[in-house]
C-alpha cells in the first residue's frame, strides 16, 4: 500500500515535471539564432515566399503564443512536422526511438554482465591480477571516446578482417525489417520467428553494442567494486562471517546490499544514453532518435528536436519510476 | 591439555600497524582460561582492547588488525593457525559471538528467518521445515513475543531489545560449547538491558555455556560471573576468582574501578584508593610491569615482585 500511494504522488508531479522540461528547452530552442523559413527556401526566396512560410509556420506570432500553440498540438499527440524528412515528427520518432532503445539497452546489458562479475572479483581479491586489470580499464575506459573505439572496431572488424556487417544501419539492405510489435528488431524478429533477420539484426549490433558495453562498463565496474568494497568491511558482513556462514553467501549478501548502488549507475548511464550515444549511432548509420535530433539542431528544424526532447523526457521519468519500483523490492526499508 | 578447559589464551597479543611503523598494541600477552560451564568477565574501559580480544577468538578482527603472537585453545585446537575452512566449521556452531549494536551487525535486507535459517543450514543438516522449527524455537527461547510473525520481519522493524534477542537466538541455534558475549547491552535502555540480562543468565545456566562475558560495567559482571579480568590498556591487571576479587581486591586500579561503580559511600571507603598504592610497584613511567604476581590461588596481581 505504501507503494501505491508512492506511485501515485510520483505519478502526481510528472505532469509539472514534463511542462517544465518543454518550457524551458522551448525557449531554449527558440533562442539559437537562425531562422527555418530562411534554411527551407535558401538564400535566393523572396521575402513575399519567406514571410508566407513564416505565417503558416507560426513564426510571425509571439514566442509565448507560439509555445501555448505547441503545447495545446502536443497534448493531443502531435509533435509537428519536420520539414527536412517532410513527416510527422511523432511517426519518425515512432521509428527511432526503438532503435535506439534496442541499442542502448543491449549495450547497457552487456556492460552489466562484464561488469558485475569484474568488480565483484576484483574486491574479493585484492592483489590479483583482475583488480590492477579492473583499475587500468576504469582508466582507460573513462578516457577513450565511445565514437573512437566505435571506429576503430570498424576498421579492424570490418574494412581488415570482414567479420562484422556493414556499420550502415540496423540491417542489410536486402533484408526487410520484421512485423513491427515493439519497434525493436531484435525483439520483433525473434517474435516473428525469422531465424535470418534475426542472425542480420544480431550482426549489426554486435559492433555498436560492443562498443557502448565496453566504454559504459567502465563506470559500472568502479561502482561495484568500490560498493562490494565498503559491504564486505560492514558491520554485518563481518558478523555473518563470525557466523561462520560460507564465502558464497558472503559475497551473494554483499552484493545484494551493493545492488541499489549498481543500479542507480545503470539508471544514470541509461537517461545519458538515450541522447549521449548519438556519435556512436553516427558512426553505425545506425538511424536512432539522437541522431535524428542532431540533424534537427544543425538545420534549425525545431519539432524533431522538441519531440525528442519530450520523448526523452518521458522515458527517462518511465525509467527513474521503474528504477525506484525495484529499489522498493530491493530494500525491505524503503517499504514502510 | 586439560579436558575441563573450554578456552584458553597464551599471550596473545594484537596489533594494529599504522604507516611507517607507528601503529598500537590493542592487546598484549593476554593469557587466561576459561573452564567448561564457567563464566569469565573481561572488564575494562572503553578502548581497553575487549573487542580486540573478541574478534581475535573469531578471527575477525577489523583491518589492520592482526594477531602478532600467542595462542587461543579451543579445547585442543589452535584457532590462531586452524585453516580457514576449520575456522568456518567452529565459528557459529561451536563458538558463537554476541555483538553490540545489534541493529548495524544484522543484514538490512534479509529477514530474521532467513539470517537465522542461513546459520543453521550452514552448520546443520536440516530440511527446509526442520529448519523452519529450530529458528522457530530459538526465537521462543529467546522470548521474543509473537515470534512466529517476527520470523519474517526485517531488522529494522525491531527495537534494539528485539534485535539484540536475534542475536542472542543467532548465537545460540546451533548449540554452541563457547560464547562470546562483548559489551551485549551497552547499547540498550536500563530495563531492556536488566531482561537481556536475565535471559543471558537463565540460558547459560540451562545450557551450561562456558562464557567469556566482556562489559564495561563491573557491575554487570559481579552479578554473572565466576572469575574476573580486570583489563587496562590492552593488559589484564587482575585476575581472580569473583568473590575473592571484591573481598580482597589488589591493584589501584581495581581499586579504583570498585570506588567509582559502589553506590554508597561506605563502600566507596572500602575501595578507596589510598595514593601510595598508586606507586612503582603497580605503574612503572605510567606503564604496568611485566610481572603477573600470583598472589593467592587463582589470584594474578600485575605488579613488581
Ligand atoms: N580498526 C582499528 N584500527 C586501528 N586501531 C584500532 C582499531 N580498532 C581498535 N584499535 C585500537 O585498539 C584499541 C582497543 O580497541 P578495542 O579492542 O575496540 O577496545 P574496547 O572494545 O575495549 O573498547 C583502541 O584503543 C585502538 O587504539
Ligand atoms: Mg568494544
Amino acid at each position: 500500500m505504501a507503494l501505491l500511494r508512492y506511485i501515485g504522488r510520483r505519478l502526481l508531479f510528472v505532469l509539472p515535471q514534463l511542462f517544465g522540461i518543454v518550457a524551458v528547452s522551448f525557449f531554449l530552442l527558440k533562442m539559437i539564432p537562425g531562422d527555418p523559413a530562411l534554411l527551407m527556401l535558401g538564400p535566393l526566396a523572396s521575402q513575399e515566399a519567406i514571410d508566407e512560410i513564416r505565417s503558416v509556420m507560426g513564426l510571425d506570432k509571439s514566442l509565448i503564443e507560439q509555445f501555448i500553440i505547441y503545447l495545446e498540438r502536443v497534448l493531443s499527440g502531435d509533435l509537428g512536422t519536420s520539414w527536412q524528412t517532410t513527416k510527422p515528427v511523432m511517426e519518425d520518432l515512432l521509428k527511432r526511438f526503438p532503435a535506439t532503445m534496442e541499442l542502448v539497452t543491449l549495450s547497457l546489458l552487456f556492460a552489466l554482465i562484464i561488469g558485475i562479475p569484474i568488480g565483484i572479483l576484483a574486491s574479493l581479491l585484492k592483489k590479483s591480477i583482475i583488480n590492477k586489470f579492473s583499475t587500468y580499464y576504469g582508466l582507460l575506459a573513462g578516457s577513450l571516446p565511445d565514437f573512437w573505439l566505435g571506429l576503430i572496431f570498424i576498421f579492424v572488424f570490418y574494412t581488415i578482417l570482414g567479420w562484422a556487417a556493414a556499420p550502415m544501419g540496423r540491417l542489410d539492405l536486402g533484408i526487410l525489417p520484421p512485423t513491427v510489435v515493439s519497434g525493436s528488431y531484435f525483439i520483433d524478429s525473434l517474435i516473428a520467428g525469422d531465424w535470418e533477420t534475426f542472425g542480420n539484426v544480431v550482426a549489426h549490433l554486435t559492433l555498436p553494442v560492443l562498443t557502448l558495453g565496453l566504454i559504459n562498463a567502465g563506470p559500472i565496474i568502479k561502482m561495484t567494486q568500490s560498493t562490494m568494497d565498503r559491504l564486505l568491511e560492514s558491520d554485518h558482513i563481518r558478523y555473518a562471517r563470525s557466523c561462520g556462514l560460507g564465502e558464497f553467501q558472503i559475497v551473494r549478501r554483499a552484493f545484494r546490499n551493493s545492488l541499489p548502488s549498481v543500479l542507480t549507475i545503470v539508471s544514470v548511464l541509461y537517461s545519458f544514453l538515450i541522447g549521449g550515444a548519438v556519435l556512436v549511432e553516427i558512426v553505425f548509420s545506425w538511424g536512432g532518435a539522437g541522431q535524428y535530433a542532431l540533424s534537427g539542431v544543425l538545420n534549425a528544424d525545431i519539432n524533431p528536436v522538441m519531440g525528442f526532447v519530450v520523448w526523452s523526457a518521458i522515458l527517462c521519468l518511465v525509467l527513474y519510476l521503474i528504477v525506484d519500483l525495484l529499489y522498493f523490492a530491493i530494500d525491505p526499508r524503503l517499504r514502510d | 591439555m586439560n579436558t575441563e578447559i573450554s578456552l584458553s589464551l597464551n599471550n596473545l597479543t594484537v596489533d594494529y600497524p599504522g604507516y611507517k611503523g607507528s601503529g598500537t598494541t590493542a592487546v598484549k600477552d593476554v593469557s587466561f582460561s576459561i573452564s567448561k560451564g564457567k563464566v569469565l568477565g573481561l572488564v575494562g574501559e572503553s578502548g581497553a582492547g575487549k573487542t580486540s580480544i573478541a574478534r581475535a577468538i573469531t578471527r575477525q578482527l577489523v583491518e589492520p588488525g592482526e594477531i602478532t603472537g600467542g595462542e587461543i585453545f579451543f579445547e585442543d585446537k589452535d584457532i590462531v593457525t586452524m585453516s580457514q575452512k576449520d575456522l568456518k566449521s567452529y565459528l557459529g556452531s561451536q563458538i558463537s559471538l554476541i555483538v553490540p549494536n545489534p541493529k548495524s551487525e544484522l543484514d538490512p535486507l534479509l529477514t530474521i528467518g532467513r539470517q537465522l535459517g542461513d546459520v543453521v543450514r550452514t552448520h546443520l543438516k536440516l530440511s527446509k521445515s526442520e529448519t523452519k522449527q529450530a529458528v522457530l524455537d530459538v526465537l521462543e527461547a529467546v522470548q521474543i513475543p509473537d515470534h512466529n510473525s517476527r520470523f519474517s520481519a526485517y531488522p529494522h522493524e525491531l527495537s534494539g531489545g528485539m534485535a539484540q534477542r536475534v542475536i542472542i537466538a543467532m548465537s545460540l541455534i546451533c548449540n554452541p560449547k563457547f560464547v562470546i558475549s562483548d559489551d551485549a547491552t551497552s547499547g540498550l535502555d536500563v530495563t531492556v538491558q536488566r531482561e537481556i540480562m536475565k535471559l543471558m543468565q537463565k540460558i547459560i545456566k540451562e545450557k551450561n555455556l562456558s562464557v567469556l562475558f566482556i562489559t564495561r560495567d563491573i557491575g554487570l559482571a559481579a552479578h554473572f560471573c565466576d572469575h574476573l579480568g580486570l583489563l587496562f590498556r590492552g593488559q589484564i591487571v587482575e585476575l581472580a576468582p569473583i568473590n575473592e576479587f571484591f573481598k580482597n581486591p589488589i591493584h589501584p586500579y581495581s581499586l579504583a574501578l570498585l570506588s567509582a561503580f559502589s553506590h554508597s559511600a561506605k563502600w566507596r571507603k572500602v575501595y578507596s584508593t589510598d595514593p601510595e598504592k598508586w606507586s612503582k610497584e603497580f605503574f612503572k613511567d605510567g606503564n604496568v610491569p611485566n610481572s603477573l604476581i600470583e598472589v593467592d590461588e587463582g589470584h594474578l596481581v600485575r605488579m613488581e615482585k
